[in-house]
């Protein structure tokens, strides 16, 4: 387990907590990141700030198939996390989906 | 519609969806500019002509959802919660369905009269799939329709819609079920709601008071507290929340996800893919342009293509501009005979020389943000964010400060005005605090003519030196101000990253014309107010009225001399130059021409740097510290002015004192640390 400003690029990781005061950890939660789904690591500056996919975890293997490199598995747009809420989500790399 | 009024429609929609394009496509571009009552984010309205229905419509800030984040947020929420418009055209994007479904249930919850804009399909079908809108009609039951913002393409049937919309009454959709237990407690307090606080649940519908008092909404609490009967609601209702809490958790979480699941759940149903895809060209451009270690060059090679743009595409305009206003108009005035004397110089001499010496910069100012406006409208500049994130947050600053100060290079007020976007308060103060630091066009000027008349061969490099410079102490500042003055941890930023998509050159023209419209503002109102104020410092002496070419006896002068051999004494600068820096207050283009009044040159900055050679104003090192003292000591009069409406007024005069000290201690730095070195 880390923060995911440490994850590195192109994994995929799982949220596991997000250690955030109420405003942010809604907001969060509204922008998909919720604790036990799955997020890209698109870019990390490693430990840095990260841009991601948020993974629908209903169909990650279309996603690991490389069927859907855009928004088929892959819900909303790319985001961009400063270094300071990439430090406050944790998350678990995962290997097999 | 609310009872005779013309009818009102808000658009909203998460950012980046192209809401602005759709709003210039419903009211043809016509739109006024006024202020949210309170606030200083600006509220634009225009005019929507259906079939002889006129509606106004009001363009809202970038929403996520109705639980406001950023100040942004706020006005949206309170403005659909309050003012309840007629019709909320929700734009969602097909590329980002599931957050802005969820916008959309929100909006439902509320019991808005919702239509659904699905924009950017034709993105959505590049990337390879397909959206059935009818079937996410089916599901949300409101109107659904396609459109293409960037050609107009479904502009008239949603246009339709909304008239529809209007005319017909709506109806109440029930959209998310929060599960067994959950909608029990919901149904308890509706009762409870219609029953205590009959005027509250006429205004909006008693589910969704009930829901968001679940949710712990700290707003409608307090709207609740106010009212009788509304406190047992309350109470019954935090009671009904805690007992809920031991079996489901955190209640707030839990009614987000569901809401978030259903979002997800309509996306997936109506999403098809229809052409397996290859690897997408944004993430191709991306593995260079958001590279690890080519990144930052490459964004230094792009900034500086940006400025070689702007400042080799504008002197044939600069030279229409200064011909007509500063050369034909300036001598209609000189040779009139029928102005009194004192009159046509306050005119030429004041007004038309001031006024004048800023127009000329409208072109470079102007061009600047148009190939800044090139580069957002790509989506370019959200990725220099991500960039500069590591090395700011080591000051305490989040990446995204870097765009009202790229913003600033442009001009200082559009620059300050940019900082609204950043969610964090704290963050935001800062931002605006430091935003003046940004070495703007208006500066330029003042560099090369120093630089070029005793800086030699070193010219260009201490020309370039002045904008690290000010990044650099932008920085700094940045840190200090987040440390002692707007202290406490930053919520830290989040941004949406769009694919990189091809340029609209309507949405391109309407932020440059935007942003130029600032600048232009500045240039008619607080620097004509601040000529005439040096104007009358520099012809009036304690001999009474001098006329404009006696400035050494005037006002002016004096305290130019009176500064140059006290506080000025140890940077070497002679009295020209600090009656330079006084009327540099207004705005810094004005220094120049200043210096070619003082040596009765003109403003021609050949002319003004001989002048400089030959008085031997300046030796390489006082010159030098006098540039960065013009960076730095203040931004102009409309800087101030734009920061004291973001700020107010508190703020406003302690960012001229803190740019003061600044100016003075960095350019004594310089002038002894050159000494020490042994430079003459």
């Amino acid at each position: 387990m880390m923060p995911l400003a440490y994850a590195r690029d192109g994994t995929l990781v799982r949220v596991v907590s997000i250690r955030a005061g109420k405003g942010l950890y809604r907001r969060l939660h509204e922008l998909g990141i919720i604790e036990g789904r799955l997020l890209r690591v698109v870019r990390s500056q490693g430990p840095g700030p990260v841009i991601i996919e948020v993974i629908d975890n209903a169909s990650p293997n279309r996603y690991r198939k490389r069927l859907c490199p855009f928004n088929c598995g892959v819900i909303g747009g790319r985001l961009l996390l400063g270094l300071g809420i990439a430090m406050k989500i944790i998350v678990e790399e995962v290997t097999n989906v | 519609m609310n009872g005779g009024k013309n009818a009102l429609v808000a658009l909203v929609g998460i950012p980046n969806v192209g809401k602005s394009l759709i709003f210039n496509r419903l009211t043809g571009g016509r739109a006024w500019v006024g202020n949210w009552p309170g606030v200083t984010v600006e509220k634009k309205v225009g005019k929507l002509k259906i079939n002889g229905i006129e509606a106004e419509v009001v363009d809202l800030p970038g929403i996520y959802s109705l639980t406001p984040y950023s100040v942004d947020e706020l006005i949206a929420r309170n403005f659909i919660v309050d003012e309840k418009p007629d019709v909320v055209v929700c734009i969602a994007s097909a590329v980002n369905l599931e957050r802005s479904l969820y916008l959309a249930v929100s909006l439902l919850e509320l019991g808005a009269n919702v239509v659904l804009a699905l924009n950017m399909i034709d993105l959505a079908e590049k990337e390879g799939y397909k959206v059935d809108s009818k079937k996410l009609e089916e599901l949300l039951g409101i109107p659904v329709v396609e459109t293409i913002a960037t050609t107009g393409y479904g502009i008239d049937e949603l246009k339709n819609a909304i008239k529809n919309a209007l005319q017909e009454k709506k109806k109440l959709i029930h959209t998310v079920s929060y599960g067994k237990e959950v909608e029990e407690a919901i149904r308890k307090l509706e009762k409870l709601i219609e029953e205590l606080t009959p005027e509250l649940s006429n205004r909006y519908p008693a589910r969704w008071i009930a829901v968001k008092l679940l949710e712990g909404d700290d707003d409608i609490q307090d709207k609740l507290a106010e009212l009788p009967g509304g406190k047992d609601i309350v109470v019954q209702a935090n009671s009904l929340r805690n007992d809920l809490e031991k079996r489901l958790a955190d209640l707030e979480s839990f009614i987000t996800e569901h809401r978030y699941e259903k979002a997800l759940e309509m996306a997936r149903a109506i999403v098809k893919r229809v052409v397996t895809s290859r690897i997408s060209l944004t993430d191709a451009i991306d593995s260079i342009l958001t590279h690890k270690v080519l990144g930052i060059p490459f964004a230094l090679s792009i900034l500086y293509l940006l400025f070689r743009f702007a400042f080799e595409v504008s002197p044939p305009f600069q030279d229409i501009i200064d011909i007509v206003i500063n050369g034909y108009l300036h001598d209609l005035v000189v040779d009139s005979t029928i102005l009194p004397k004192w009159l046509a110089s306050l005119l030429a001499d004041g007004l038309i020389a001031g006024v004048g010496t800023v127009l000329v910069f409208l072109p470079v100012v102007a061009f600047f943000f148009l190939g800044f406006a090139l580069l957002e409208d790509v989506g370019y500049m959200a990725r220099i964010a991500f960039l500069v994130d590591k090395l700011f947050s080591k000051f305490r600053l989040p990446g995204k400060t870097i765009i009202p100060l790229i913003i600033g290079f442009g001009c200082n007020v559009p620059g300050v005005m940019a900082t609204r976007t950043i969610e964090d308060e704290n963050d935001r103060k800062t931002a605006a605090f430091i935003a003046p630091l940004a070495s703007c066009n208006a500066r330029l000027p003042v560099y090369l003519v120093i630089a070029g008349a005793v800086l030699g061969h070193s010219a260009g490099f201490a020309v370039l030196s002045m904008y690290v410079l000010g990044i650099v102490l932008a920085l700094i500042m940045g840190f200090v101000f987040r440390r002692f003055l707007f202290k406490g941890p930053s919520s830290g930023f989040i941004m949406e990253l769009p694919p990189y998509m091809k340029p609209n050159p309507s949405n391109i023209a309407m932020k440059t014309w935007e942003r130029t419209k600032k600048f232009l503002y500045k240039a008619g109102t607080v620097i004509l107010l601040g000529v005439v104020i040096v104007w009358l410092l520099s012809v009036i002496g304690p001999a009474g009225y001098l006329g404009p070419n006696n400035i050494e006896e005037s006002f002016a002068g004096i305290i130019g001399r009176a500064l140059s051999s006290t506080i000025f004494k140890p940077m070497g600068w002679d009295w020209r130059a600090t009656v330079a820096l006084l009327f540099g207050f207004i705005a810094k283009e004005v220094v120049v021409g200043t210096f070619g009044v003082l040596y009765g040159v003109g403003e021609e900055e050949e002319s003004v740097a001989r002048a400089i050679v030959e008085h031997q104003s300046f030796t390489p090192l006082t010159g030098y510290a006098y540039m960065a003292f013009v960076l730095i000591y203040v931004p102009c009069v409309a800087t101030l002015a734009a920061i004291r409406s973001e700020l107010g007024l508190k703020y406003a005069v302690l960012t001229l004192v803190y740019e003061i000290v600044l100016a003075y201690v960095v350019a004594l730095i310089i002038v002894a640390g050159g000494h020490a070195l042994g430079i003459p």
